[in-house]
């Protein structure tokens, strides 16, 4: 199976290019804060960051390999290699919040004062990446308007999550340091990294769910097989019977299979039109989809 | 526990005219059950008049059926009414287009006329 080359896919490669520079920029300074300091606050931001590093590689690999066509290296469809990318990612993000909990947890028990000069460089950089993640989600938010992608949809999300626990690590480092002479102030720390670790958790949560459910081939939402019929509704003088329709989502893309009968009578040019108009106006309408129809006089399952 | 969708079908034919009485969810559920029956009254009959009354939800399944029940009425030069579908119903027949071919009667009785005067003149 091949994908053209559209305008579409290449400003999103173009997009998924600049995330991946900026993204290794942020991972760059996290583990030298992390490194520099014994915040789990630190500790999990670090993580996080490495998370979305390698988000944005998969998907940014997973869109040159769609814009450039699969050819047959890829035996499931380009589709379900976008699926399969945000998977392998829900599994790092797993894997990121036990052991962000597991820190939590003996941070609680064993309580101290963070401090280093990690802590100063991880608030300069959260202040300049607070501004950057907020302009790179209203970005990815347009790019998912106007194609929409369960990979896209999950680059939103990303970027919208940074720029608030950006705002939230600001926040608790700030609190930390500002009241680090009262003894409870060394909960805030594993407490805050601890609220990091939901988050990943839920996001997980989302994407395995989201993403398992575009694996499965499954069929079209109501209102997409409404578009469909409104079609065949609209073209009724141009075809004999209706014998059948198939349809099923894979990824972003769409595949509609509708069965045909036509008066014998007619012209083989004429049928021709008349396909080409009912599949044409389809293909419109459904945004992503891939229509074909079949010349039959039984019906079909 | 959530009850099974259902679609009732009553059938009633007087003088070559065939009546038939939708009650019910014509849905993915409902549809493979009732396509079947419709289709062999429509290959009986000439003259159709299909009740909605009581027909409270019709999805794509649903929409599918009415548009190959359109379709081999029309390959019989045959004559199929529908009548008296609520509101709910008539807009989903607006937004899929199916105005454009359906011959829908506000009532019954309107359709019965309707359907006897199509006989008288035949």
């Amino acid at each position: 199976m091949t994908t053209a080359i559209g305008g579409d896919g290449l400003s999103r490669e173009k997009a998924l290019r600049g995330l991946f520079f900026a993204g290794l920029l942020d991972v760059l300074l996290t583990t030298t804060a992390f490194l520099l300091a014994n915040s789990g606050v630190l500790l999990a931001d670090f993580l996080k960051t490495t998370i979305e590093l390698i988000a944005i590689t998969l998907s940014w690999v997973a869109i040159r390999r769609v814009n450039r066509g699969g050819g047959k290296k890829f035996e499931y469809g380009l589709g379900k290699l976008e699926n399969i990318s945000s998977l392998f990612v829900g599994l790092v993000m797993l894997l990121s919040f036990l052991i962000i909990t597991a820190n939590s947890v003996h941070s609680i028990i064993v309580p101290g004062h963070i401090q280093g000069i990690g802590l100063w460089i991880s608030i300069g950089s959260q202040v300049i990446y607070l501004g950057i993640n907020g302009s790179l989600w209203l970005k990815n938010r347009r790019l998912s308007k106007s194609a929409p992608s369960p990979l896209m949809d999950s680059q939103t999300k990303l970027f919208l999550t940074r720029f608030i626990g950006n705002a939230f690590i600001l926040l608790s480092l700030g609190l930390s340091m500002a009241l680090s002479h009262f003894g409870w102030a060394e909960y805030i720390d594993p407490a805050a990294s601890m609220v990091i670790a939901l988050s990943i958790l839920s996001a997980t949560l989302g994407i395995f769910s989201s993403s398992l459910y575009d694996l499965l081939d499954r069929t079209l939402e109501e209102e997409r097989q409404i578009v469909i019929l409104a079609e065949l509704a609209r073209h009724f003088h141009d075809y004999e019977e209706l014998h059948g329709i198939r349809s099923r989502r894979s990824g972003a893309q769409v595949y509609v299979e509708i069965f045909l009968e036509f008066d014998p009578e007619k012209k083989v040019s004429e049928i021709q039109q008349a396909i080409d108009a009912i599949r044409r106006d389809i293909e419109q309408k459904l945004q992503g989809s891939s229509v074909t129809i079949a010349l039959t006089t039984e019906p079909v399952a | 526990m959530s009850k099974e969708p259902t679609i009732d079908i009553i059938h009633q034919e007087e003088d070559g005219l065939h009546i038939l009485h939708l009650a019910g969810r014509l849905d993915s559920v409902t549809s493979p059950s009732a396509e079947q029956r419709i289709i062999d009254i429509i290959e009986k009959g000439d003259l159709l008049v299909v009740n909605l009354k009581d027909l409270v939800f019709i999805s794509s399944a649903g929409l599918r059926l009415i548009l190959v029940f359109m379709k081999k009425t029309k390959k019989r030069n045959a004559r199929m009414i529908f009548c008296a579908p609520g509101d709910q119903i008539l807009k989903t027949f607006e937004v899929s287009n199916f105005l454009e071919f359906l011959e829908i009667a506000t009532s019954l009785e309107e359709a019965l006329l309707r359907a006897k005067q199509s006989k008288r003149k035949a």
